[in-house]
């Protein structure tokens, strides 16, 4: 069982502390103005109910009963806006996988290499230009709807998203100019290249890296301007 | 027809009005858990102690309640509690609201039972 058992007594006499699990869950979702009065409020209830039932479960019960219940009421309040914009994200590949599934053309548009060409890089090089801190902040602003966050922190964000969002698409500009000089140096050495009728597949995949960078750059342009929504409203 | 109490500024919702009362009720020792307790006690109503707070800091920003952090106890897991008093503002709210029930169930009686019809005098 997930609970912490508190120091004195006998057996029949131990005092059980409150389930660590709903606890940690509530920590979670409720805000941090709020976390200390409601984890003590229900910390003293847990007590009381185990003194006065002498029934460890029916006070477990209800604390996890009230922490389920009160996570619930401080999702949508916490985590709206956070779970909205993943939920958009979601929407917006499903969407494009849809796009490609119905077309004639399959699923041309997922290539693994470039995304695993892309992706790390563009990221690595937006923690390097920004910090470690910034991308946790930018993240985890980009995703809440916590208004705890300082003025500073807010800017450090911010600037993660942008210089990250940025990145993204220079990085994606620098694959497909290298996709470009190779699919031309392929031409020069090989010109029968050019009157196969492949050539305009190998055009559209020279094309997907600025794709990717788009999409990033968008994904992380929606999210900068969620966490400057978030302190605007602040 | 409008009334002194027709501004929307005084309106309380159901359970703000629940809540805004039993903070009168407590005084100076209305916190989360003494709230809750206090309507389950009352009224019979189960709320969660998360929907409670949700209407305290409404009722807060509606400049109805102010809070002040109390003090760090060992039964508490060495968490302050947060205690809420209702402002002047609040006070008003809840005579506003009284006296417009007060208007709506002049004439109104309950034939029967409990549960019977309701009717005009």
């Amino acid at each position: 069982m997930s609970a912490n058992y508190q120091a004195g007594g006998s057996d029949h006499q131990r005092v059980l502390g409150p389930p660590r699990i709903p606890q940690c869950m509530l920590s979670f979702f409720l805000p941090a103005s709020l976390r200390e009065p409601i984890l003590g409020d229900l910390e003293e209830e847990f007590l009381l109910r185990q003194a006065a039932s002498g029934s460890t479960f029916h006070a477990l019960a209800w604390y996890w009963l009230q922490a389920c219940k009160s996570a619930c009421v401080f999702f949508w309040q916490q985590r709206g806006t956070g779970m909205a914009y993943l939920l958009s994200v979601v929407f917006f590949i499903a969407m494009m996988m849809l796009s490609m599934a119905t077309s004639q053309f399959g699923f041309w548009l997922i290539s693994p290499p470039i995304f695993i060409g892309l992706f790390p890089l563009a990221f690595i090089m937006g923690i390097g230009a920004t910090s470690f801190k910034a991308c946790k902040l930018g993240l985890k602003a980009s995703f809440s709807d916590s208004s705890g966050h300082s003025k500073e922190e807010i800017a450090l964000a911010r600037k993660f998203l942008n210089v990250t969002g940025n990145q993204f698409l220079l990085v994606a500009g620098v694959i497909f100019f290298l996709g470009a000089i190779q699919l031309l140096v392929s031409f020069s050495q090989n010109p029968a290249l050019l009157e196969d009728s492949s050539r305009y597949a190998r055009y559209a995949v020279a094309l997907i890296p600025l794709f990717y960078g788009m999409i990033f750059k968008c994904l992380f342009y929606s999210a900068e301007q969620k966490v400057i929504w978030k302190y605007l409203s602040a | 027809m409008t009334s002194p109490n027709s501004s929307r500024e005084g309106s309380l919702g159901e359970l703000e009005h629940i809540v805004l009362l039993t903070l009168v009720r407590l005084g100076d020792d209305a916190y989360g858990m003494s709230v809750r307790s206090t309507i389950h006690e009352l009224i019979g109503r189960d709320i969660s102690i998360g929907a409670i707070y949700t209407t305290l800091e409404r009722l807060q920003d509606k400049g109805y309640v102010r809070s002040s952090m109390g003090e760090a106890t060992a039964k508490r897991g060495g968490r302050a509690k947060k205690y809420f008093k209702v402002t002047a503002k609040g006070t008003k709210a809840l005579r506003a609201v009284r006296s417009n029930l007060e208007v709506l169930w002049q004439g109104i009686q309950i034939f029967g039972s409990l549960d019977g019809e309701f009717g005009r005098i």
